[in-house]
C-alpha cells in the first residue's frame, strides 16, 4: 500500500508553525496556546500511525447478464491489525453502473472480515473485467491515507438485449435437414401443397378420397416439408456513426443478436461474419450454444480503422454454406463491404440487406455547401440502393425509431413484389 | 460552523476598538471554512488561520486575555475537526459516523488541556542555564522534525492479498 499525507496534516502543521512563529515574532504567549492543541494533535497522530494490512477477496455473483440486468459484486475485506475506516471504492469501466450507493466507510477490528455488496447496473452489452477497485485504510487521527490500488480481474459478459421478433425473413432455399421452414419444394411434410394424380408407388395415406370421388380419378395430396435453413448475419464494422452514446454498431449488434436468436429458436443454422478492421466469423450452426457463441463475438466487435482492402475470399468457404441467407447488418459507410454484398450476391448467395441509417447522427447543416454535401451524400445513397435493387438485393432502411420487426417487413415486402414481378 | 462562529463573535466582542477588523477577519474566516465544507478543502486552514488571527487582533487590544487563549485553541481545534469530519462523511459515508463523537469530546479535552500548559508556563519562573538552553535546543529539533515526517510521507507498504 502506499501512504499518503492528508490535507489535515499539511493545515494542522502549517496552522501551527505559523501561530509560534507569529508567537515569537510578536513575543506573545496566547499564540503558542493556539498553536499547542495542533502541534499535539499532529504529533500524536505521526506518533500512532499504523501499519495497516488490509486483505480484499472479490466475487462476482454472475459470469453473465443481460443488458438492463443487475449483478452483484461482493468484497469480502479483512485486516490483521485494526482499520479505523476503510474505505473501498469501486471502479467500474464505461457501460456499467453503480445500481446504488457505493459502498460506505467501515471500521474493521483486528481480524475481523466484513463482506461490502456492491450492485452493478449493466448498461451497455459488451465483455468487461469486474473488481477494479481503490482501497484506502485512514487513521484514528485523518492524518494520513494507505492507498492501494486492484486491478479488475472478474469476467462479466454483457449480453445486448435483444428485440424479440415475430416474423423472420424466410430464406429462398432451405437445407436438407428438418426444421421449422416449409420448403419451397414439394416433399413429405405437413404443409399442404397440391393435388395431383396418383402414381404407382404412391402411399395409400396421401390419397385424397374427396378430391378422388369427385374426379372419379385417384389423387394424392402433396405437401411440403419443413426444413432447416443457414442463416449468416453479416455485420459491417468498417466504419459507424455515432452521436454520443447512440451508435449504428450498437444497433447492428442488438439486431445481430435478435436475428440469431430468432433464427436458432427455429431450429436453423445461423452464423455469423463480422467484416470490418478485424474479419471474425462462426460457421453455422445450430443450440442454445451457438447463441452463446454468437452473442460472445457480437459483443466483442468494435470499429477498427484498417486502410486494407478485404474482400469476401478472405472468408473460410465452409463459412457462407450454398444456399444460405445472408443478411446483412450495415451503415453502408465504407466502400469495402458495399463491394463484399455485391460480390456475394453475384456468387448466389439469398442477400439481404438492413440498412442501419446513419441519418440520425448528422448533424443539420449550418449553410449552404454543407446542406449540399448532405444533398448530395444521400444521392449517392439512393444510387447505392438502386445497385443493390436492381441486383435484386432488397435494402430496406431501418432508422432508429422503428422496430427491426418493421425493417424485415420491408424486405418481405420487396420480395412479394419481386416475385410477382 | 456554530463553535467557529462563537469564536468569531468572541474575537469580535473583545478587540476593543479593533472590533470592527476583528469581526471582519472573522467574517472572512467563516467564509472561507463554509467555502472548505461545499467543496473547496483548501480554503479551510485559511478559514481557521483567519478565526485565528482575528483572536490576534484581541490579543493586541487587551492586556490580559491569556486565561482563554487554551480555550479558544481548543475550540478552534474542534471546529477544524468537525469540519473535516463533514467533509469527509460527505464525500464517503461511514456505517456508523456516531463513533466519532467520544473521539471529539476526547481530542478536545486534551487539547484544552495541552493548550494550558503554555499558559502555566508563562506563570513558572523563567529557567534559565545551560540546562534551559539545551531544552529550547531540543525544542526546536522536534519542531523541525514535523517537516522532516512530512517530506518522507509517501513510504510503500506491502500490497495487500486480493483473490478473485
Amino acid at each position: 500500500m502506499t501512504r499518503a499525507a492528508l490535507p489535515k496534516l499539511r493545515a494542522y502543521t502549517a496552522l501551527a508553525g505559523v501561530f509560534l512563529v507569529v508567537a515569537v515574532a510578536l513575543g506573545r504567549p496566547e499564540l503558542v496556546a493556539l498553536a499547542v492543541p495542533f502541534a499535539v494533535f499532529v504529533a500524536a497522530g505521526l506518533a500512532c500511525l499504523p501499519r495497516h494490512a488490509v486483505t480484499v477477496e472479490r466475487q462476482l455473483d454472475a459470469a453473465r447478464a443481460a443488458e438492463g440486468d443487475e449483478v452483484v459484486l461482493e468484497l469480502t475485506v479483512g485486516a490483521t491489525a485494526a482499520v479505523e475506516r476503510l474505505q473501498v471504492v469501486p471502479e467500474l469501466p464505461p457501460g456499467l453502473e453503480l445500481a446504488g450507493e457505493p459502498p460506505p466507510a467501515i471500521h474493521l477490528a483486528v481480524a475481523e472480515e466484513r463482506v461490502l455488496t456492491v450492485p452493478v447496473a449493466a448498461r451497455h452489452y459488451g465483455g468487461y473485467r469486474l473488481g477494479g477497485c481503490t482501497v484506502r485504510a485512514f487513521d484514528r487521527f485523518g492524518l494520513a491515507v494507505d492507498e492501494a490500488r486492484l486491478e479488475p480481474e472478474l469476467p462479466l459478459a454483457v449480453f445486448p438485449a435483444a428485440e424479440h421478433l415475430q416474423r423472420l425473413l424466410r430464406p429462398l432455399r432451405t437445407q436438407p435437414f428438418a426444421g421449422n421452414q416449409v420448403a419451397r419444394v414439394k416433399g413429405d411434410g405437413i404443409e399442404f401443397a397440391d393435388i395431383r394424380p396418383f402414381t404407382p408407388g404412391d402411399r395409400l395415406r396421401s390419397i385424397n378420397w374427396r378430391a378422388s370421388a369427385r374426379r372419379q380419378e385417384l389423387h394424392v395430396n402433396e405437401h411440403y416439408p419443413e426444413r432447416n435453413a443457414d442463416v449468416v448475419i453479416f455485420l459491417d464494422s468498417f466504419a459507424e456513426a455515432r452521436q454520443g452514446e447512440a451508435g449504428t454498431l450498437d444497433r447492428a449488434v442488438r439486431a445481430g443478436a435478435a436475428l440469431a436468436a430468432a433464427y436458432l429458436e427455429r431450429r436453423d443454422r445461423v452464423g455469423l461474419v463480422g467484416f470490418g478492421g478485424v474479419v471474425r466469423w462462426l460457421t453455422p450452426a445450430s443450440g442454445s450454444r451457438q447463441l452463446l457463441r454468437i452473442v460472445e463475438a457480437l459483443i466483442e466487435t468494435e470499429i477498427l480503422f484498417s486502410y486494407v482492402w478485404k474482400r469476401i475470399d478472405l472468408l473460410p468457404a465452409r463459412t457462407l454454406p450454398p444456399q444460405s441467407l445472408v443478411i446483412a447488418l450495415t451503415p453502408l459507410l465504407d466502400e469495402r463491404p458495399i463491394d463484399a454484398l455485391v460480390d456475394l450476391r453475384r456468387r448466389g448467395f439469398d442477400v439481404a440487406i438492413v440498412e442501419v441509417s446513419p441519418l440520425a447522427g448528422v448533424a443539420a447543416p449550418r449553410d449552404e455547401i454543407e446542406a449540399l454535401s448532405l444533398r448530395l451524400w444521400r444521392v449517392w445513397r439512393g444510387a447505392l440502393r438502386h445497385r443493390y435493387l436492381r441486383l435484386g438485393v432488397p435494402v430496406v432502411e431501418w432508422t432508429e425509431e422503428e422496430p427491426l420487426g418493421r425493417a424485415l417487413e420491408g424486405v418481405r415486402a420487396f420480395r412479394r413484389t419481386a416475385a410477382r414481378a | 460552523m456554530l463553535v467557529l462562529a462563537g469564536l468569531g463573535g468572541y474575537a469580535a466582542s473583545r478587540a476593543g476598538s479593533l472590533a470592527p477588523a476583528a469581526g471582519a477577519i472573522a467574517l472572512a474566516g467563516l467564509v472561507g471554512v463554509l467555502l472548505a465544507l461545499a467543496g473547496f478543502a483548501g480554503f479551510l486552514g485559511w478559514g481557521l488561520a483567519l478565526v485565528a488571527g482575528s483572536y490576534l487582533l484581541v490579543d493586541l487590544a487587551r492586556s490580559m486575555p491569556l486565561a482563554t487563549a487554551p480555550v479558544y485553541g481548543a475550540g478552534l481545534l474542534l471546529a477544524a475537526e468537525l469540519a473535516y469530519a463533514a467533509r469527509e462523511l460527505w464525500v464517503v459515508p461511514e456505517e456508523r459516523p456516531q463513533r466519532r463523537v467520544p473521539w471529539l469530546a476526547g481530542v478536545t479535552a486534551c487539547a484544552l488541556g495541552a493548550a494550558y500548559v503554555p499558559v502555566a508556563a508563562t506563570h513558572a519562573p523563567a529557567p534559565s542555564g545551560l540546562a534551559a538552553e539545551l531544552a529550547a535546543l531540543a525544542a526546536a529539533a522536534a519542531l523541525l522534525a514535523i517537516p522532516a515526517l512530512l517530506a518522507r510521507r509517501r513510504a510503500d507498504h506491502e500490497e495487500p492479498t486480493t483473490s478473485g
